[in-house]
């Protein structure tokens, strides 16, 4: 009774805490509600002559009383000015986007079903009397990356305006980097390759000029996978897994050598991190372990490896039937493994290659070089890959093939 | 685990002290002897307060949660107590269970913001249940197991946060099942009392909101439930 009683709270407990929770962030935007006013607000007080400015639009939904939320409506509302002869709205790619033509004062206008804003706004005809290119704080540049630049113009009343979307921009060595001026987008620079470029931002009789140094693309990933796909391994094998990092150019390189390997539980795998054999995870016991790869501060995402107590079931040496060697000549074997598990993993460098004659063929079982065949004498000799200590399931027959030197 | 309220509604306090009073009623009318129980069907009912979970909720265009405030509810239950007499049957109970439960809709949460709501979601419910007691014939404690399924017709009001409609009256018929545990005391040759937790969940059911368009919610509830059982 006292046990069955236990059994009884462990599951109520199990019901309630499984129970518990519940929902999620929601997705979905409350859409009935209806608008009920709209703000309009100015990227600069005021625009002078020839330049651009940008508005945008902020609903107000809701009653401030019960509920009210804003969202940013700039491109769903219909914008004008009452006086298109002094600002002019551009096309609905660009919302918001005016240009301004002749001094005078207007009135913009954001209509969105009946509800509308109006915002007074007035086009000056200051001159510009410096420009300035304004770097973000960080202005270290790595080939592949971007940089938005900002061009301030401060203007003969007295008034500063953003000119970034008005000015002209251009890069010295289009080669090195390349510099945005489309709308919107302008100031965006982009590295290309290491060296030096000026950028200048021009106004009228004003203009701005950074020099600026694109580094060599540095590492900006890296990633782990294993060569064949399969993250799963049998005890008694090994697994070769490849590193490869990505820069900010968008180069990938292969990094294997590279990188310092690490696994999280080196009770089930270790990792190898001598020259010749990089990367290479070998199985200690079934459990399993995550693998990653560093380089200059990059880290690589986790990979996790399992070791399986599946043992090996069947082998099949490749090419099974191999052509003719001449003396001297080297031919690559390789063998491939079906568990009981119904996987097959890549065994060449894990079982022990034997040739029943190396007066007439040798094979290797040095590293880097597992399989290779290489022809001595006139002859035939049989090359077989034994299990070497992979737990191998009754029945198993070790695979052969034959060999002739001519 | 959301915020709401797990304070108890004034039907299912109701319906506490009702059931409080049969107990006492038949502990004074019930046979002395306790264990005489004997195979046979036996006619129950239940007054439950139950807790929604937080529903999860998927439309074409984004999901909202429904949140809820505690319910009540109250079901009848036709059985056939099988004791150790049908060996080859199992033992413990079978039985046949009409619920009705209901909650009312508490608030809306969109990417904007949480919104009070209005509205009643009800479940109505016709499960097979199996029931494993776990007997000790020297007492009058009865635990057990519980696992049922069945049909359940999932039915809500109008909800209409700020006072705009935005989900539309409507039910759907969805399959549903239970697990629960609880303790049986035996007052009698003929009369038991039962508390007990039944978690219960059900297919998702397809809604639709006042624009036209539908979506599913989850549903899923904790109970917690008390019983008369009379058995014949």
């Amino acid at each position: 009774m006292k046990q069955s009683c236990t059994r009884l709270l462990l599951l109520l407990l199990l019901l309630v805490s499984a129970g518990c929770g519940g929902g999620g962030e929601p997705t979905r935007n409350i859409d009935f509600i209806p608008l009920s006013s709209i703000t309009i607000t100015s990227q600069n007080p005021q625009a002078a002559v020839g330049t651009s400015n940008r508005f945008s639009a902020i609903g107000i939904y809701g009653d401030p009383s019960t509920f009210q939320f804003t969202r940013d409506i700039t491109s769903q509302v219909t914008w004008a000015s009452d006086n298109t002869d002094v600002l002019t709205f551009s096309t609905p790619a660009a919302a918001g986007f005016a240009t301004s033509l002749v001094a005078d004062s207007v009135t913009v206008t954001a209509t969105f079903d009946t509800i509308h804003a109006d915002l007074p706004f007035t086009v000056s005809n200051a001159t510009i009397t410096a420009l300035a290119i304004t770097p973000p704080a960080n202005t270290n540049l790595f080939a592949g990356q971007t940089l938005q630049l900002r061009a301030t113009g401060t203007f003969s009343d007295g008034s500063n305006q953003d000119l970034t979307e008005t000015a002209f921009w251009s890069s010295s060595d289009p080669t090195v980097a390349t510099v945005d001026t489309t709308v919107p987008g302008s100031g965006l620079v982009k590295g290309l390759v290491m060296g030096t470029t000026d950028i200048t931002a021009e106004f009228d009789t004003q203009s701005d000029t950074l020099t600026l140094d694109v580094a060599a693309a540095t590492l900006a990933s890296i990633a782990v996978t294993p060569v064949g796909g399969s993250s799963k391994l049998a005890l008694g094998t090994t697994m070769q897994l490849l590193a490869t990092g990505t820069y900010t150019d968008g180069s990938a390189v292969d990094l294997t050598s590279d990188v310092t390997w690490a696994s999280s539980n080196t009770a089930v795998a270790t990792i190898d991190q001598d020259a010749a054999t990089n990367g290479k995870l070998s199985s200690v016991t079934a459990g399993a372990t995550t693998v990653t790869a560093s380089l200059s501060g990059v880290t690589s995402p986790g990979i996790q490896v399992t070791v399986s107590l599946a043992t090996l079931d069947s082998q099949v040496i490749s090419p099974a039937n191999p052509p003719t060697l001449a003396v001297g000549q080297d031919l690559a074997l390789s063998v491939s493994g079906d568990f009981s598990d119904n996987s097959s993993q890549d065994l060449t460098s894990d079982v022990l290659w034997k040739s029943s004659n190396n007066s007439i063929a040798t094979v290797s079982n040095s590293i880097g070089a597992e399989g290779t065949v290489k022809g001595i004498d006139i002859g035939t000799a049989t090359i077989t890959a034994e299990s070497n200590g992979i737990p191998t399931t009754p029945g198993f027959v070790t695979d052969s093939v034959e060999v002739t030197v001519q | 685990m959301s915020n709401r309220s797990l304070s108890m509604p004034h039907e299912v306090v109701t319906t506490t002290r009702l059931l409080a009073i049969l107990i006492l009623l038949g502990l004074t009318f019930s046979a002395a002897d306790a264990r005489a129980v004997t195979p046979g069907p036996y006619l129950a009912l239940e007054g439950y307060g139950t807790w929604l979970k937080e529903s999860y909720s998927q439309t074409d265009i984004g999901n909202f949660n429904l949140t809820f405030d505690g319910g009540f509810g109250g079901g009848v239950v036709l059985g056939y107590d099988m004791l150790d007499s049908h060996p080859s049957l199992g033992r413990g109970r079978v039985e046949l269970e009409a619920a009705s439960r209901r909650s009312s809709v508490d608030k809306l949460e969109f990417v904007e913001g949480t919104l009070p709501a209005s509205g009643d979601l009800t479940v109505n419910s016709l499960m097979v249940n199996t029931i494993a007691d776990y007997r000790d014939h020297n007492s009058r404690l009865v635990p057990y197991l519980c696992i049922g399924g069945g049909y359940a017709e999932v039915s809500i009001d109008q909800v209409s946060p700020l006072g705009t409609p935005f989900i539309a009256s409507g039910s759907d018929g969805v399959w549903a099942y239970q697990l629960g545990a609880g303790l049986g005391i035996e007052l009698g040759d003929h009369l038991g009392f039962d508390i007990g937790y039944r978690y219960f969940g059900t297919q998702k059911p397809k809604f639709t909101l006042a624009d036209g368009s539908t979506f599913t919610s989850e549903i899923v509830s904790h109970n917690l439930m008390l019983g008369l059982r009379y058995k014949f």
